[in-house]
């Protein structure tokens, strides 16, 4: 029985492989990189990249008992990026025609006039290993067929209670081909195949609307969706939407909460990771910028970046400069031990790059940026952080927020919230907003539960737009500033 | 480009659709960014994208391609097909004829395009240079760029319709961050207009740094309820998070809070918001809409009442009445509903005059969690802000580390009077004059 699914996966992997080597070569052929890089090289340049990008990306709204909007398609482009010392140029077209992609590059490497030095490319295709094996490529299964688990949640939720009053449930799925060339002599293609469902909920009482959402999505083809509990899922954005609409406003004020699993992640995502990117350590403007092993956050707090997890959301084969991807460790026990890094800022930084470098598509040049973020297992249990808890809120939802990285200042917002009393979790309460700054809020966890689990995201930032995965165990910290009304 | 238009059409029409449409877009960018008086990013683009919608058995279907190319017509067509057979929607886009006339305007500006690359990234050197030495506590800039754009867009059917539009701008932007101690603080500012005379490199560095630096050590205050004034900016970003309300196709999916209140008082009377296609140089300026319909000035709330939603033509086919000319599109969505120009028309009233007649109270220099602090269905909002305190009509003390919270559209009922000082946001289309408001609840010590 092991064997069989061993040689089933084995052959999947095999077949992925295959595509990933048949389609790279079509893509853009070695002679017409070699020119690109050689043009883009001409006016004196350190180092020359091109990022070639074919995507066929797909999506339905279903809205109202009926299909509100499909849409789908072809993003092509190519990315051509240009270093001299510490200065980047990036250029960009849709041409496919090889003098405009040359023309292009002769663009960018004017800005950068210099001194012509000499450079050998000798670009050698490797092969990128493929940990995200995809069962069901999302373009061969008709549009009806996706449809039809739409249907299913929007008439869940629809079905939960009398003051649903809307559902929209968007389906997406993206097929992404790229080929990334240097002149160091890299050459790598890869596909990114991901598939997500968003599902919310709106429920209205008083006059007053709320809503609940879900969004999970993976690195994975359509049979992710076959193997999602869809059902179950529906229903919990019905309940959030209709907890909240009967829920009073949270009281404003400075006191203990208590976030749950999952989706909770986004505190450290907000907070914390993004002032561990590279992007704004390299340059000093982080408040934990020069900090590498020195305490930040409390002993009970690890937390890991970890772009290998198989077909997870935030997982890649390679990251978008071609570089390997790692599990990086960022917080060991309250201690910093890494940043988040890419190539230019990993020069900037005099560090290698930690496999980070990603971005939107062709239209952004890479840079630091999260994968999967999570704040590592504990070991106190769910049961006992509410049970020590006199007074607090349960944020068990998050909604999103953001942070400035220059005074780590964050804010989100929870999407369903509690009133803990005695210990004990207590009436709904909606409207309030967590703030403060990710420096003191790593130091105030003081409880971190046993129950990873993580949840999905699109996380933006200067290069654009990027799937993420936000985790946590449900944890406490001691005091936030939560904001209500 | 126009015979690839027209093979599309030949060889849609053989397939099998009936109408069929092509926009398309095609921009040249430009963008350097400084730090350190070094280029840490210079970005050059020129971008083109096709969208196709045609009705197949009735129904419309949508695709588009970034790749202006034959090998591209069949992805097109079969990915249009596709979509139109699961479009069960009982109301159906409708792919229109034209309108009678249309307003002639022309939203590109020559002179900005004599503006060399050595004077763009000049004045980004000249702003952060100055952003520095105004105050010794300026630490670094995070930010600092300039960036120009122009494009065009085209919308042409089988229907006969073959519009054109062109435009461009330029912008800048700076992000100074102070520390004193271990406190640090940041402010920024920026300019978008169609005319380099108006670019000021010490005025925009000047308003950063102030920003940045009035904020240090600023601490929360009392948690309570406050006479307030919500400066320009903050009132045209909170604006601009909650304009889909204003969509009819909001309205009649239930999602808005406007439902229902056609013709109401919506707002105290001091307010009145226009939607205006006719400014020039402003980024919602355009003479047809996403669906080739003429568009048209007109008061969306009128001294408190509401006088219309935004309607494109199948959200006013289901209200039967007619199109507003707020179809948008882009050759990558679907056609939604979208303001122009989106602004509160000003008033006579200076902002010192303002401040005068609050008295006592503060000033929301700036919120942000635009994005997730604002439920833009209900219109509950909860923000985290920064201002100051006004005592007997002058300014006090400045705060930071606090959230506001209430619902929008009470807000809007509380407003006493607005001002003179009437500014687009960093979003380009959506303005606001600064809004004196009876009562913003606080949420800080």
């Amino acid at each position: 029985m092991h064997n069989l699914i061993f040689n089933e996966i084995m052959l999947i992997f095999v077949y992925n492989l295959l595509i990933i080597l048949k389609e790279g070569t079509k893509m853009l052929d070695k002679n017409t990189i070699f020119d690109v890089l050689t043009a883009a090289m001409s006016k004196g340049a350190d180092f020359a990249e091109v990022f070639l990008d074919d995507t066929v990306a797909s999506n339905i709204n279903y809205v109202d008992k009926q299909v509100e909007s499909t849409q789908s398609g072809r993003d092509f482009g190519i990315g051509i990026r240009v270093i001299r010392g510490l200065n980047c140029v990036y250029a960009y077209t849709n041409s496919f025609i090889k003098e405009e992609m040359i023309n292009t590059a002769l663009k960018a490497a004017a800005a950068l006039e210099g001194v012509k030095k000499d450079v050998t490319i000798n670009l050698c295709k490797s092969d990128v290993f493929n940990r995200n094996p995809i069962k069901i490529m999302p373009d061969i299964v008709d549009k009806s067929e996706k449809l039809e688990y739409m249907k299913q949640a929007y008439s869940t939720i629809m079905g939960y209670d009398e003051c649903i009053k809307q559902a929209s449930i968007t389906y997406l799925d993206k097929i992404q081909n790229i080929l990334v060339a240097n002149t160091e002599g890299l050459f790598k293609t890869d596909k990114r195949v991901y598939t997500r469902m968003a599902i919310s909920a709106v429920a209205e009482y008083n006059n007053e609307m709320q809503t609940g959402f879900a969004g999970p999505g993976a690195h994975k083809g359509f049979e992710f969706v076959k193997e999602m509990d869809i059902v179950d899922i529906s229903r919990n954005a019905a309940e959030t939407a209709k907890k909240m609409a009967y829920a009073g406003y949270c009281k404003a004020g400075a006191y203990p909460v208590v976030i749950d699993n999952g989706f909770g992640g986004v505190i450290f995502h907000e907070a914390c990771g993004h002032s561990l990117e590279a992007t704004s350590v390299a340059k000093g403007n982080s408040v934990f910028s020069g900090k590498l092993g020195e305490k930040i956050a409390a002993d009970c707090v690890t937390a890991i970046d970890d772009a290998t997890l198989p077909n997870q959301w935030g997982t890649t084969n390679m990251d978008d400069e071609g570089g390997e991807t790692r599990k990086n460790i960022l917080i060991e026990n309250g201690i910093l031990k890494g940043y988040l890094i890419d190539k230019l800022n990993g020069k900037r930084m005099g560090m290698e790059s930690s496999g980070s470098g990603r971005r939107q598509n062709y239209r952004y040049a890479p840079t630091s940026r999260m994968s999967n973020t999570f704040i590592d297992n504990g070991s106190s249990k769910r049961e006992e952080i509410i049970q020590s808890t006199d007074f607090g809120l349960y944020a068990k939802q998050m909604g999103g927020g953001s942070v400035n990285p220059g005074t780590g200042e964050f804010n989100f917002s929870v999407q369903e919230g509690y009133m803990i009393r005695n210990g004990k979790i207590a009436e709904p309460v909606r409207g309030a907003t967590l703030i403060g700054k990710g420096s003191e809020i790593l130091k105030n966890i003081d409880m971190v539960a046993d129950n990873l689990s993580m949840a999905q995201g699109m996380c933006g930032s200067s290069s654009g737009s990027v799937p993420t995965n936000v985790g946590q165990p449900t944890l406490r910290v001691s005091k936030i500033t939560v904001g209500g009304r | 480009m126009k015979q690839l238009i027209s093979k599309l059409f030949e060889k849609g029409k053989a397939m099998g659709f009936s109408d069929m449409e092509v926009v398309f877009n095609e921009n040249d960018s430009f963008e350097v960014k400084i730090y350190d008086q070094q280029i840490d990013s210079y970005k050059v683009a020129d971008s083109k994208g096709m969208g196709f919608r045609g009705v197949y058995e009735g129904n419309m279907g949508y695709s588009y391609t970034e790749k202006i190319a034959e090998d591209s017509i069949d992805i097109l067509l079969r990915e249009a097909m596709q979509n139109a057979k699961i479009n069960d929607s009982k109301e159906q886009d409708i792919i229109y004829e034209g309108s009678k006339e249309y307003e002639e305007i022309d939203n590109y500006f020559p002179k900005l395009d004599e503006i060399s690359v050595e004077t763009k990234i000049e004045f980004a050197k000249e702003m952060e240079k100055i952003a520095k030495s105004l105050d010794s506590r300026i630490k670094s800039c995070p930010y600092c760029f300039f960036g120009s754009g122009s494009g065009n867009t085209g919308l042409v059917n089988t229907k006969g319709l073959d519009l054109k539009d062109r435009g461009n701008s330029i912008y800048c932007f700076i992000e100074a961050l102070a520390q004193q101690a271990d406190d640090m603080s940041d402010g920024f500012a920026f300019c978008i207009e169609n005319d380099f005379s108006q670019f000021d490199a010490h005025k925009i560095a000047k308003e950063a740094v102030e920003k940045a630096v009035s904020y240090l050590g600023a601490k929360p205050i009392k948690s309570g309820a406050y006479k307030a004034i919500l400066l320009n900016t903050v009132s045209s970003d909170i604006l601009s998070a909650i304009s889909s309300c204003f969509s009819a196709r909001a309205v009649q999916k239930g999602i808005s809070f406007l439902k229902g209140k056609l013709g109401t008082d919506v707002a105290s009377e001091s307010v009145t918001i226009v939607d205006d296609p006719f400014m020039p140089g402003q980024s919602g300026t355009s003479s047809f809409d996403g669906e080739g319909v003429a568009t048209r000035y007109k008061e969306v709330i009128s001294n408190g009442k509401l006088m219309t939603y935004l309607h494109n033509m199948k959200t006013a086919r289901i209200d039967k009445t007619e199109s507003t000319g707020n179809a948008s599109r882009s050759y990558k969505s679907n056609i939604g509903v979208s303001p122009t120009n989106l602004y509160f028309r000003k008033s006579e009233i200076s902002f010192e005059q303002l401040e005068q007649k609050m008295s006592d109270g503060i000033v929301i220099t700036e919120v942000s969690a635009l994005h997730s602090g604002f439920n833009a269905i209900s219109g509950d909002f909860s923000l985290p802000a920064k201002g100051y305190t006004v005592k007997e009509g002058k300014k006090d003390k400045y705060f930071r580390q606090i959230t506001v919270s209430g619902n929008y559209f009470e807000l809007l009922k509380n407003v006493i009077s607005v001002s003179d000082d009437l500014t687009f946001g960093t979003n380009g289309n959506i303005g606001s004059p600064s809004l004196l408001i009876s009562n913003i609840n606080v949420a800080g010590e």
